[in-house]
């Protein structure tokens, strides 16, 4: 270092602290210049934005004295300006849970940073006064202090999260969709958390691919959603419209949804959002279409077993048409053979017929040669006389009944069913076969019950099935002992309802194996039968409705039964 | 003398009824019975009369009936009634021993003719009969020795004869021959051989 550098050392060193004080002395000078022009620069260059400003502006010393207020604070904290000055911060109330504003501000002064945040009051009226507020110190020991009421910027803001959440809360429980799409794109806008559960695409899924819902959609069901969708974006007067629909689910699942989508007007009343509901109605569809199955399927059933019935009544008309002419012939054919039979018997019958009818003649002749001699006589006893003739008349009517008998026997006609007496046509029968049992030396035992109800059946098919059965009977009885050939007829109430002729004879019986075949044409156990008495027997009782039987064969003699209807057992269906 | 009797079997009433009615009306007695069992129980022998028998009847028939009377030790004359075609029963009955048969229907007089017939056959043979029990009555004391030797004289045969014909003696013979001339009361050998034959000892 030079000579000069060690003179001028201590100068420098002077000029160094003189400029080091002169520094400071500005600084210092600066200092009381900006002190002192705080309130002018405020009154001058700031006054007319601190009063216009709609924010509550408050100045304050480090102490937390307000210096000053503006129009905005007076009217927040209910004071004027002059009740502000002199006062203390903590003269502002603050409810009871809330930081006191004292504190703040000391706090906010002790950090010594600017500082924002919020802040709650109590207004004289004990008004909660929501504040979102900012501290700047503009100068040492100068606060500045903006708040803003918030209060019912925060009130509405929570009307509105208490509403979301209800609204959550309602639709987060609820298995309908409620949902909004663009009316243009039919991108999704909305959509409630049910979605998820009806499309089985998750909501957020759908926010990030608004339009993904569509392709979710059956195929066969887009055009009429479609439609219906366009429909509602282009009628402002639709209240709604509904369509139901299919959804496939990405896990393969299938399920019927009905929307009901009404448009949504915006301020200027154009259609710019389509609004909706939208149900799971998978279960009702399925229900619906299990219902029309089975109802489809019981209509075919119904028209096929209709068709069937259709032609199997048909079928049966015609059977039974044809049946009816079977019958008709049938019964024809049987009228015609008994009437054969009937025949056939009275030609073996007739040489005891007409023995039969020289019974009476041979009668009259006597009673007439009776008069004869009486009327020789010198004096004829007339009283006599009259009785020989009226004797004559009753052997004439007698003959007459034996010719009538033949005749009807004989008779080639249509069976006539109607009620008749059991006895009539036994008593016919037994005399029709008078000679035909006395030439056989049998005695006849009639033993005819009384008061028996009438039979339905054709009087003299009733007489031939007896004269059938007693000619039966004379026949087994041809190896008896003459003086045991007894013939018993026995009319009673059958045991099973209608009446029943019992013909029971001392003949030989018959065979068990010859029992079995009693009934069958052809079928006889005598020389000379032809064996169609009985079978005829038969079929003529059956076609009364009712039955012939044999109920002894042991060798000492038969007894044929033949039960018959009484009218209120056939009623009056028979025909 | 017994009034004789027409006694009618017939099964069919009104030929029982009109034919009492018309024999009564010619004065004769009648009886009637609806069956030969009925008439048979009732039987008396000793009364005279015919009987009109109806062929066929129930029971016991008219042949048999003709048996039975048989047996009861007299046959009343029977008179058969048949209808038309039953010719061979009657003729049947007629071997049996009816005396006649008469087909319905008949007028009165062939009947009463018959019936005359048989009543006269009835009395004529009652009468034989009388002489037959007569002689049976005059030969029954007889021993079968005696009837023996009875039966050889009426032949014709000897003392001598019969008595080689039994191995006998002559005279044992000739006792014999004597008791039965004094048993019977009678004296000539004609007389003898009438009785004999009047007793139909021989007729089967």
């Amino acid at each position: 270092m030079s000579d000069t550098d060690a003179s001028l050392a201590p100068l420098q060193l002077e000029l160094e602290q003189c400029r080091a004080r002169i520094a400071q002395l500005e600084r210092e000078a600066a200092e009381n210049a900006l002190a002192a022009t705080i309130p002018r620069l405020v009154e001058t260059r700031h006054n007319l934005l601190f009063e216009l400003s709609r924010d509550a502006l408050c100045v304050l010393d480090d102490a937390g004295m307000f210096l000053r207020v503006n129009q905005a604070a007076c009217d927040m904290f209910g004071r004027t300006e002059a009740e502000f000055c002199g006062a203390h911060i903590s003269s502002i109330e603050t409810p009871i849970n809330a930081v006191s504003a004292g504190e703040t501000f000391s706090q906010y002064v002790a950090a010594g940073a600017d500082e924002s945040g919020d802040f709650v009051f109590l207004k004289p009226g004990g008004q909660t006064c929501m504040t979102e507020y900012s501290a700047r110190r503009v100068a040492p020991g100068l606060h500045i202090v903006a708040l803003r009421d918030v209060s019912e910027r925060r009130r509405t803001a929570e009307a509105l999260r208490t509403r979301d959440e209800q609204f959550q809360q309602l639709v987060s429980r609820m298995h309908i969709v409620f949902w909004m799409i663009e009316a243009t794109t039919g991108s999704v806008l909305y959509i409630s958390p049910a979605y998820a559960e009806i499309w089985g695409q998750s909501c957020e899924d759908l926010i990030r691919n608004p339009e993904s819902w569509w392709a979710l959609v059956h195929p066969d069901d887009l055009a009429l959603l479609a439609d219906t969708l366009k429909r509602v974006s282009k009628d402002t007067t639709l209240k709604g419209e509904v369509v139901d629909f299919r959804v496939n689910r990405p896990d393969g699942g299938m399920r019927w949804v009905t929307v009901w989508a009404y448009p949504v007007l915006d301020s200027r009343g154009d259609i710019t959002r389509i609004a909706g509901i939208t149900t799971d109605i998978t279960d009702r569809k399925l229900a619906e279409e299990a219902l029309q199955r089975a109802h489809d399927e019981l209509e075919t059933r119904v028209a096929a077993r209709t068709a069937e019935l259709t032609q199997a009544n048909a079928h049966l008309r015609s059977e039974i048409t044809e049946r009816i002419k079977a019958q008709e012939q049938l019964s024809q054919r049987q009228a015609e053979l008994a009437y054969v039979q009937r025949r056939s018997t009275m030609i073996e019958m007739a040489g005891g017929l007409a023995h039969e009818l020289n019974q009476p003649l041979a009668a009259a002749m006597n009673y007439a040669g009776s008069c004869l001699t009486q009327l020789a006589e010198p004096a004829p006893d007339l009283a006599t006389v009259r009785g020989s003739i009226e004797q004559i008349i009753n052997q004439a009517e007698r003959a007459a009944e034996i010719i009538r008998r033949l005749r009807e026997f004989l008779q080639k006609r249509d069976p006539r069913v109607a009620p008749i007496e059991i006895g009539d046509c036994v008593r016919e029968a037994v005399n029709l076969l008078q000679f035909d049992l006395r030439r056989a030396r049998v005695r006849v035992t009639e033993n005819l019950g009384e008061s028996l109800p009438q039979v339905l059946g054709d009087r003299i098919l009733v007489e031939q099935v007896l004269v059938n059965l007693i000619r039966n009977a004379i026949d087994a009885m041809d190896q008896t002992p003459p003086e045991e050939r007894e013939l018993t007829i026995r009319t009673k109430l059958g045991p099973i309802g209608g009446v029943e002729v019992a013909v029971t004879d001392t003949g030989r019986g018959f065979s068990s194996a010859a029992r079995s075949r009693l009934f069958q044409p052809f079928f006889t156990t005598k020389a000379g039968g032809l064996g169609m008495g009985l079978a005829i027997s038969r079929s003529i009782v059956e076609s009364l409705k009712g039955r012939l039987s044999i109920d002894r064969g042991d060798g000492r003699g038969a007894t044929l039964r033949m039960t018959l209807p009484t009218l209120t057992e056939v009623g009056t269906g028979h025909g | 003398m017994v009034k004789p009797t027409v006694f009618i079997v017939d099964d069919d009433q009104g030929m029982r009824d009109s034919l009492a009615h018309i024999l009564t009306s010619m004065h004769l007695s009648v009886e009637a019975f609806a069956s030969a069992e009925e008439f048979l129980a009732r039987f008396d022998p000793g009364r005279p009369g015919c009987l009109l028998l109806d062929v066929r009847m129930p029971g016991m028939s008219g042949i048999e009936l003709q048996a039975k009377l048989k047996e009861k030790g007299r046959a009343l004359p029977i008179i058969i009634i048949t209808g038309f075609g039953d010719v061979p029963m009657a003729v049947s009955c007629m071997k049996h021993g009816a005396i006649d048969f008469i087909e319905k229907p008949f007028r009165a007089e062939p009947l009463l003719a018959s019936i005359r017939r048989a009543l006269e056959q009835d009395s004529t043979g009652r009468a034989a009969e009388q002489i037959r029990d007569e002689a049976r009555r005059k030969l029954s004391p007889l021993t079968p020795r005696e009837m023996a030797v009875l039966d050889k004289l009426v032949l014709g045969k000897g003392v001598k004869e019969i008595a080689a014909d039994f191995g006998l003696s002559y005279k044992t013979v000739q006792t014999h021959r004597a008791h039965v001339m004094e048993k019977t009361g009678i004296d000539s050998l004609a007389e003898l051989v009438r009785v004999w034959l009047a007793a139909e000892f021989n007729r089967p």
